[in-house]
């Protein structure tokens, strides 16, 4: 028994001895190793608050986003944000907020997301829209950049947090954005000639007075003379409906896209319930808005409900 | 004695060579000899752990308990690597991403632990200190050729850096780009140079062998 | 990012053995027999998994709340060296064939690099607590899978025709050469 005590004294003081004498090069070292952190960081930190003076703050993020807090004097706070989107890679981002909750800098460090998909929240478009927010408001995701944007979010929401925090300023965590409204105009009448979008109806089925057509439409990608095919070695495809039409009132009913074969992030913003929603009563003469960038593709909602209409006349 | 001296040398370095005749300390040797300036910096933070830890211990050597004496050792080993792996990450940070965890892998580097158990808890502080000095040149020397071949047919480029202030202290291409054998850069070329240097190691001491034999 | 992403990268893509180097010692040993092969690998999944668990909980309730992140390496080191002797103490006393069998590579589990490399990754990989388990077991698993395929070959190799100064672990470097080619071309399955 005392042969253990006395063994487990003379590790304990050994491992005190060693334990001190790290101590002591850990204090020396330490200052050494936090200053070149700070000092490789500080190209990064210039992008946003150039010349400013920059120190480290603590990092107390619990969500495992957030690589670094820095404080401009007197400016406002940088974070570094490291998260996954829709790559194997993560994507890396400085967000900066002015001390008065404004935005004041969303930088992308590293990114290998999709060109022309994800990488659309680190392009002009999205930063734009994120520069004009302050911490308090919700950031909006993108669509057709589900994965990425979200991933984008999410890290802002946590800088969000702890600055929020930091600074005393009420905000709901909570809170979504609203998805920014799908921009419409141009209208397009139905009784206009859409044949060149080659509306071909696939099935038919009845329902008492309401007849389903389930229709297959060229779009942006298929139509000639213009022949999109082939660009961007994108592999369109038609787009598929199903347009329900009222034989007594001659008018549509409803419109749902089955399938999708145009440009993704661009045509599919058709795919919308409030988009399709414009074209319930109309008819052949009616005059629907088509959705702005993606005209083709709103075209070919036209196509598929004209074509419907005229089959349901007959 | 400098006879003894010189011949316990050369035994350390070829008879007994630890990475090519004991395999002791291959997990950090595969790892780290992609090039001759991250093998010369692990060389000389285990030759200091290796000269550190022996003449500690063999200072020691009389006042630790037998039952408890390889906690003990493991516990100077960590520390000393510890204090090896601060001062390598403030003074020299451009060795320290390139040899990333294998730093503190030294600690469970068998030769250390080998040599403390074998040599300095035996044997008084010089001679001790000098057997880390041999063993860690062995090391040393191991590593620096294995590096030197992968770099060489991997890359075409010899180059050695100052790992203080990353000053290039020069860099010469031998092998033109078209030539370069780019295996030797991966896992496998490192398993493949360490089996030949190992068996030429080997062919060499077994050709001793028979000559004494035929003495 | 996904478990079981995690778990296939752990084994096959970044094999502890074949991608990172660590674990030669038993790798070289042990592998000349297909049965102390397959108990040295069971024995190092408990050993890690046990030890990074530990280590894993010290660290979060301990060193890192008082700010004694430099102790990382002696607390591991010794939690290690304590767990692989409570380790050989259950063996010795439940199993003594697979303790004989194992000899002298039971304690130097202590000094196998892989087992001190996955406690430190799962602190600085920032894991979290099931991070860590699912880590602390599929990398040992690569480890047994690299070890009983290793042992398969080698103890045909005794059988084979050998220059001499080729024979015992210079040769098995050689397969473990091609077998590193093998394992290579699992990069990017995940």
């Amino acid at each position: 028994m005392k042969k253990i005590i006395y063994l487990s004294c003379f590790l304990g003081l050994v491992c005190a001895v060693a334990g001190g004498a790290l101590t002591i090069v850990n204090n020396a070292t330490a200052p050494i190793i936090e200053a070149m952190a700070l000092e490789s960081e500080k190209a990064n930190l210039e992008l946003i608050y150039p010349g400013a003076n920059f120190s480290e703050v603590e990092n107390t993020d619990e969500t495992g986003l957030i690589k670094g807090i820095y404080q401009a004097e007197g400016l406002g706070y940088i974070y570094k944000v490291e998260n996954y989107g829709y790559a194997s890679t993560p994507f890396t981002f400085l967000i900066a907020f002015n001390n008065d909750g404004t935005v004041a800098g969303y930088q992308v460090l590293s990114s290998s997301e999709t060109s022309g998909f994800g990488s659309r929240c680190f392009e002009e478009d999205y930063s734009n829209q994120v520069k004009a927010l302050t911490s308090a408001d919700a950031f909006p995701l993108l669509s057709g950049a589900t994965l990425t944007s979200t991933g984008v979010t999410n890290g802002i929401d946590a800088a969000k947090a702890h600055f929020n925090n930091l600074q005393g300023i009420e905000y709901d965590p909570n809170a979504k954005a609203e998805a920014p409204a799908l921009a419409t105009g141009n209208p397009v009448s139905l009784s206009d000639d859409l044949s060149s979008f080659d509306a071909k109806i696939d099935n038919e089925t009845a329902d008492g007075n309401l007849v389903t057509y389930t229709i297959r439409v060229k779009g942006y990608g298929l139509i000639d003379p213009e022949g999109h095919a082939g660009e961007s070695g994108h592999e369109y495809a038609r787009n598929y409906y199903d347009v329900t039409v009222d034989k007594d009132t001659m008018s549509i009913t409803s419109v749902k896209m089955t399938s999708f074969g145009d440009t993704e992030g661009i045509g599919d913003k058709v795919n919308n319930e409030e988009y399709l929603a414009l074209f319930e009563g109309a008819t052949l003469d009616s005059e629907i808005d088509t959705v702005t960038g993606a005209t083709w593709t709103s075209k070919s909602v036209h196509a598929a409900c004209k074509a419907a209409l005229e089959a349901a006349n007959q | 004695m400098s006879e003894k001296k010189k011949s316990s040398f050369a035994t350390g370095l070829i008879a007994e060579n630890p990475v090519f005749g004991l395999y002791l300390g291959i997990c950090s040797t595969l790892a780290i000899s992609t090039n001759i300036n991250n093998a010369l910096g692990m060389g000389v933070a285990v030759t200091f752990v290796l000269i550190m830890s022996n003449v500690i211990i063999s200072l020691m050597r009389k006042i630790i308990p037998d039952e408890i004496r390889i906690p003990v050792y493991i516990v100077i080993i960590a520390s000393l690597v510890t204090i090896v792996e601060m001062l390598i990450h403030a003074y020299a940070p451009s060795l320290y991403t390139a040899l990333g965890a294998f730093i503190s892998l030294i600690v469970v580097n068998c030769i250390i632990l080998g040599r403390a158990e074998a040599f300095a808890s035996k044997n008084p502080v010089l001679p001790s200190a000098f057997d880390g000095l041999s063993m860690g040149c062995g090391y040393t020397l191991s590593l620096l050729a294995i590096s030197f071949i992968r770099q060489l047919l991997g890359t075409g480029i010899i180059s050695l850096s100052n790992p203080f202030t990353d000053a290039t202290i020069f860099s010469v291409t031998i092998i033109p780009e078209n030539y370069i054998i780019s295996l030797f850069t991966s896992q496998t070329g490192a398993f493949l140079t360490f089996a030949i240097c190992a068996a030429a190691l080997s062919a060499y001491v077994n050709k001793q062998k028979k000559k004494e034999a035929a003495k | 990012m996904n478990l079981v992403s995690m778990f296939i990268a752990a084994v096959l893509i970044n094999n502890i053995v074949l991608s990172k180097f660590l674990g030669m010692c038993p790798f070289l040993g042990v592998s000349k027999k297909m049965s102390s092969a397959l108990g040295m690998g069971v024995a190092v999944i408990f050993v890690i998994f046990g030890a990074s668990v530990i280590s894993y909980g010290l660290y979060y309730l301990i060193l890192e709340p008082l700010g004694l992140q430099y102790m990382q390496l002696i607390t591991f080191i010794l939690v290690i060296a304590s767990f692989v002797q409570f380790v050989e103490m259950f063996i010795k006393k439940f199993s003594p064939a697979l303790y004989k069998s194992l000899g002298v590579y039971l304690p130097l589990i202590t000094t196998n690099c892989a087992v001190l490399y996955v406690a430190q990754q799962n602190i600085s990989s920032g894991y979290n607590f099931i991070e860590t388990c699912i880590n602390s077991i599929a990398v040992p698993t690569g480890f047994l899978l690299v070890l009983v395929i290793f042992a398969a070959v080698r103890e045909r190799l005794e059988s084979s025709d050998i220059p001499e100064c080729f024979k015992g672990n210079p040769i098995a470097l050689i397969c473990a050469a091609i077998m590193a080619l093998a394992f290579s071309a699992f990069a990017g399955l995940v």
